[in-house]
């Protein structure tokens, strides 16, 4: 297996070598003001006018309509700078598979021919000089799909024929298996113990989800899952060609420890996110170092991602907001 | 004689040495963690200067037995 | 001293509340409790609703709040220069400012655009300017015709140098010539000299094998390389006289306008806390209520003022305090002038609650004394004095520093009467120089009694703070607590007193009925204090050790001035005697400021205020007008 420092895909920073009970002290401090009371929030009708002046969503303003995200990249950026060289080095894989989201907003803009957001995304990003250049210097998205192959194919070969999915199969199929190639690829180069069970349960969390999506449509097709999980992928597909939605189900319960029927796609969503952050607390007290910056860069994603839901969610009836928020 | 007090110097030695790099190792952890600490809430400082403080406790009771080795307390 | 405070509530008519809170902010002795639990009478709090602002106040209220916070963007984009004040009636040209600030802040905003441009063009060219002079000398001796050209090149990896080099050679056939500077992030600047025919063949060679060409700037193409130089250097100086400018006009907006903008800044900051306190009162149909807290002493004096303002339309009543409500009450810290500048030294922690005690007058009077027997060196005492004098003389006006000061000046007091005692003056000059022996104890031999001595000062400290826990636990009406308090200090004597029998300072008789008490109090400690009592006893007795840092770090200080003296003695020579002697002296002084103070806070943070000290105190914030601290919060 090669070992890349998944570093060169991230920007370079000066190493002030804080360390660690630094970082941590820092975090253990920031965790205190992530927001805890949504259901305050739900019932609001202008939830995010409540937001305490101190919390760090609150930077970007509360108007623009990807602020929680914006500032979660900040936040993001942030805690890649106070980390150390090792820390980095072992954080890194979490920190671009965030990224990817800043790839696909950025194409996704390039699309709609708004390249002047791209300066303005890519400012709070911690995508390496080279990867945002390809995007910068690109005209449309083919051109910057083959730029981030490019960049990409130095971590794996596997990548090979990405740019090749945009244009036969569309954007969100190119997004989908950017990520699934990525993940699996992930898990191979010599991950942190931690950091990698983790991915792992990001892997299974997808394969359910998909599984749930396929037996829910009714399609029986041969379905690429996305290989190296803890649920097999041969097992899988086993389920999906015997449409066996008891097992299914049983295979959610055991993974979140909730009961969701997998029918129900979007609420099996949310217990999914909520398996993986109840996963992480519990796992966080064993690794009191990278555990605890995992599990608070995670509960900043998912704050991020609630947040999302109440700005965009402004007209929704309330209990449905409150439904779709992870708790 | 001679290897007498050569072996109560070096105890004495040890008592402070080995105290002083435990408090050394103790102050260096909780330093970082209060720098950080203090960074997301200034209002601890008073605080952490005693979190700080507190290891050194160490020291000055290693110092006091090397005291009492070298000097005798009886 | 925690200033004793009284619960008060205000009624009057509805359409008097905005003088009374104008009274209120203009006396600054009153803060208002917002929310209305445990004040309001039970039963009549249906009948009160919070007070809402009718249409006009709210719209004032976010048109200011608008206009603050313009201004304090506007304030951050200018330079902080010394201004005048100036003396316009805040109130009369809000609409205008109003509109100058936008003014104001988009000019502000482009210039600093603007200057941001230029320093980044200029950081530009000083990476080049770094290339050409390298270069520039190298041409110089080798004589270099002008039908040279120059490719500048950026390498990530350090290691693709021999690679160039090859595919250069292939190029050019061995005639070129590569120079290599690193730059930031570890890449290496690469330049290439060549013939000019060749230059376009490379290029394209080497943007084929991507490694990056680090492009000059559009108006360099046509130069030659001296011109190039010259035109760098050109450019530069007219950057920077161009920043200059924007400097100039910064500062020009700065000194026109910031006074003014000051000024308003700090009348709105007023007025919004007025408004904002309208929001804490509560109304029934026809009366406002003012719910808060206020020292008591000021009470008859507020309605004095009240009485001759409004006459008998505005009551003021002194509440009951209640048990409940000891979690509110804020806490005001007021001490006589010697203590007061001690207050710098509790403000470090969070301030004690209302129940507890205020540890100002303790820390004043102990931590000179300890200071004192840490430096306890005469010379250093009378130097420490007039630095403190002048400091405090310098910054009359810096609460803080004047307060540093002040201390500094009352410990370099207790510092001098130790140093007599010790026998000290810059170490052991008095000795050295004039056959003096010191009136006490000499520290640099008596390692022994002196530490005897700081265990004595440990247990005295120790027990007294003990003392104090047992007077707050009272005050709170915690009896088991002042039990627990009471039975560690009996046993701490007793432990005393077996080690002095241990010691043969007393005869070893009596221990036999010591250890028969502490074997009866032991059972009533466990009682009093829970299954952790013998641990805190034990903490008690490790603290009371922790003192002996008051001769630890007086001893090091004793040795650094004796081997100062010493050294200057080995130098045989007057002069360079006292200036090595000096120049130690001075470290060693340096270091009696920090250490002795930071020990002796220590010894009172940790040990002592743990005995007695009971933290989470509100701060009183009366309401008052925004002028005193509107334009320091900036």
């Amino acid at each position: 297996m090669q070992h890349i420092d998944i570093r060169e895909f991230l920007e370079r920073a000066p190493d002030h070598g804080f360390p660690l009970d630094y970082l941590l002290s820092r975090l253990r401090g920031r965790r205190s003001r992530l927001i805890t009371d949504w259901g305050i929030l739900a019932k609001s009708t202008s939830p995010m006018e409540q937001l305490t002046p101190g919390h760090y969503q609150t930077v970007f303003g509360i108007s623009a309509p990807d602020a929680a995200w914006r500032a979660l990249m900040a936040e993001y950026r942030w805690g890649y700078h106070q980390m150390n060289g090792p820390v980095r080095k072992t954080f890194a894989p979490f920190f671009l598979y965030g990224e990817l989201r800043t790839l696909f907003i950025c194409l996704r803009y390039l699309r709609g021919l708004m390249r002047d957001r791209l300066q303005e995304i890519l400012s709070v990003s911690l995508l390496s000089v080279a990867i945002r250049d390809a995007l910068l210097r690109s005209s449309d998205e083919l051109s910057a799909a083959q730029g981030i192959e490019k960049e990409f194919l130095c971590l794996s070969c596997r990548f090979k024929g990405l740019a090749e999915t945009l244009r036969h199969a569309g954007l969100n199929d190119f997004e989908q298996k950017l990520a699934e190639i990525f993940l699996s690829v992930i898990i191979t180069t010599g991950l942190d113990p931690f950091l990698k069970a983790f991915f792992l349960r990001i892997i299974d969390a997808r394969n359910i989800l998909a599984l749930a999506k396929l037996l829910k449509l009714g399609e029986t097709l041969e379905h690429p899952f996305i290989s190296g999980g803890k649920i097999d992928a041969v097992m899988l597909r086993d389920i999906l060609g015997r449409r066996d939605i008891q097992t299914a189900d049983k295979l959610v319960m055991g993974f979140t420890g909730e009961k969701t029927s997998s029918a129900n796609l979007s609420g099996l969503e949310i217990s999914m996110y909520r398996g993986i952050s109840r996963w992480l607390k519990k796992k966080s007290r064993g690794s009191p170092g990278t555990g605890l910056v995992l599990d608070y860069l995670w509960k900043c994603s998912v704050e991020a991602m609630n947040l999302n839901i109440l700005s965009y969610g402004a007209g929704l009836h309330r209990d449905v907001i409150a439904a779709e928020l992870v708790r | 004689m001679g290897m007498e007090k050569v072996l109560i110097a070096l105890c004495a030695a040890l008592a402070i040495g080995l105290t002083a790099i435990a408090t050394a190792w103790a102050q260096s952890r909780i330093g970082a963690a209060g720098a950080g600490a203090l960074a997301e809430k200034p209002e601890l400082s008073g605080t952490i200067v005693i979190l700080v403080a507190i290891p050194e406790t160490m020291v000055i009771l290693g110092f006091v037995i090397a005291s009492m080795i070298l000097f005798g307390g009886k | 001293m925690i200033v004793r405070m009284s619960k008060i509530e205000i009624v009057g008519p509805k359409d008097l509340l905005q003088d009374v809170l104008n009274v209120l902010s203009s006396l600054g002795i009153f803060q208002i409790e917002p929310s209305s639990a445990g004040i309001s009478e039970k039963g009549q709090e249906e009948d009160l609703r919070s007070f809402s602002l009718d249409e006009k106040t709210l719209f004032e209220r976010l048109f200011l709040e608008d206009l603050r916070e313009k201004i304090e963007k506007l304030f951050s984009f200018l330079p902080r220069i010394p201004v005048r004040k100036s003396y316009l009636d805040p109130q009369s040209i809000l609409g205008t400012l109003a509109y100058t600030v936008e003014k104001h802040l988009s000019a502000c905003k482009s210039l600093e655009e603007r200057k941001r441009i230029l320093r980044r063009e200029l950081a530009e060219l000083k990476r080049y300017s770094g290339f050409l002079f390298t270069l520039e000398a190298l041409f110089k001796d080798a004589k270099a015709a002008p039908d040279l050209d120059v490719i500048g090149l950026t390498i990530k990896d350090p290691g693709a140098i021999e690679h160039i080099e090859v595919l250069l050679s292939r190029l050019t056939g061995g005639k070129f010539k590569l120079f290599t500077i690193p730059v930031e992030n570890g890449a290496l600047g690469g330049l290439i000299t060549i013939e000019k025919t060749l230059s376009e063949k490379v290029s394209r060679a080497l943007s084929s094998e991507q490694i990056p060409e680090m492009p000059f700037p559009e108006s360099f193409d046509l130069l030659s390389l001296t011109g190039k130089i010259s035109f760098i250097q050109q450019r530069s100086s007219a950057i920077n006289a161009e920043i200059e400018g924007i400097e100039r006009e910064r500062q020009k907006i700065c000194t026109r306008w910031w006074p003014i903008y000051t000024t308003v800044y700090a009348w709105i900051n007023g007025r919004l806390a007025l408004l904002n306190a309208t929001a804490s009162v509560f109304q029934t149909r026809m009366c406002f209520f003012i719910h808060g807290w206020m020292s008591t002493e000021d009470v008859a004096g507020l309605k004095r003022r009240m009485a001759s303002s409004f006459g008998p339309l505005v009551v003021i009543e002194e509440k009951e305090m209640l048990q409940k409500d000891l979690d509110r009450v804020p806490v005001m810290l007021k001490n006589p002038s010697y203590f007061r500048p001690f207050e710098l030294f509790v403000r470090l922690l969070p301030l004690p609650s209302y129940t507890s005690l205020d540890p100002t007058p303790f820390i004043a009077i102990f931590f000179p004394v300890f200071f004192g027997m840490i430096l306890g060196d005469a010379g250093y005492g009378l130097i420490l004095l007039v630095m403190s004098l002048i400091l405090r003389k310098r910054f009359a006006a810096k609460k803080t520093l004047r307060d540093g000061a002040q201390i500094l000046l009352i410990s370099s007091v207790y510092t001098i009467f130790f140093g007599i005692l010790y026998g000290e003056f810059f170490g052991d000059l008095p000795q050295r120089l004039l056959g003096i022996e010191p009136l006490c104890v000499e520290r640099r031999t008596a390692i022994i009694p002196m530490l005897y001595f700081t265990l004595t000062v440990g247990v005295l400290h120790v027990l007294f703070g003990l003392f104090l826990g047992i007077v707050t636990a009272f005050k709170k009406r915690t009896k088991k607590k002042a039990l627990f308090k009471f039975l560690s200090i009996l046993l701490i004597f007793c432990m005393i007193i077996i080690l002095a029998s241990f010691f043969d300072v007393f005869p070893a008789v009596i221990s036999q009925p010591v250890i028969i008490a502490i074997l009866l109090l032991s059972p009533l400690l466990l009682f009093a204090g829970g299954l952790l009592a013998p641990l805190e006893l034990l903490k008690s007795v490790g603290n009371i050790i922790s003192y002996v840092r008051i001769m630890a770090i007086g001893l090091t200080s004793v040795l650094l001035a004796f081997m100062a003296n010493h050294i200057a003695g080995l130098t045989g020579n007057i002069v360079i005697g006292i200036v090595v002697a000096g120049m130690l002296h001075l470290l060693n002084i340096i270091l009696g400021v920090f250490s002795p103070t930071i020990h002796a806070l220590r010894l009172h943070y940790v040990e002592f205020f743990s005995k007695f000290l009971e933290h989470g105190g509100k701060e009183f914030h009366p309401l008052r007008k925004g002028d005193d601290e509107g334009t320091g919060s900036i």
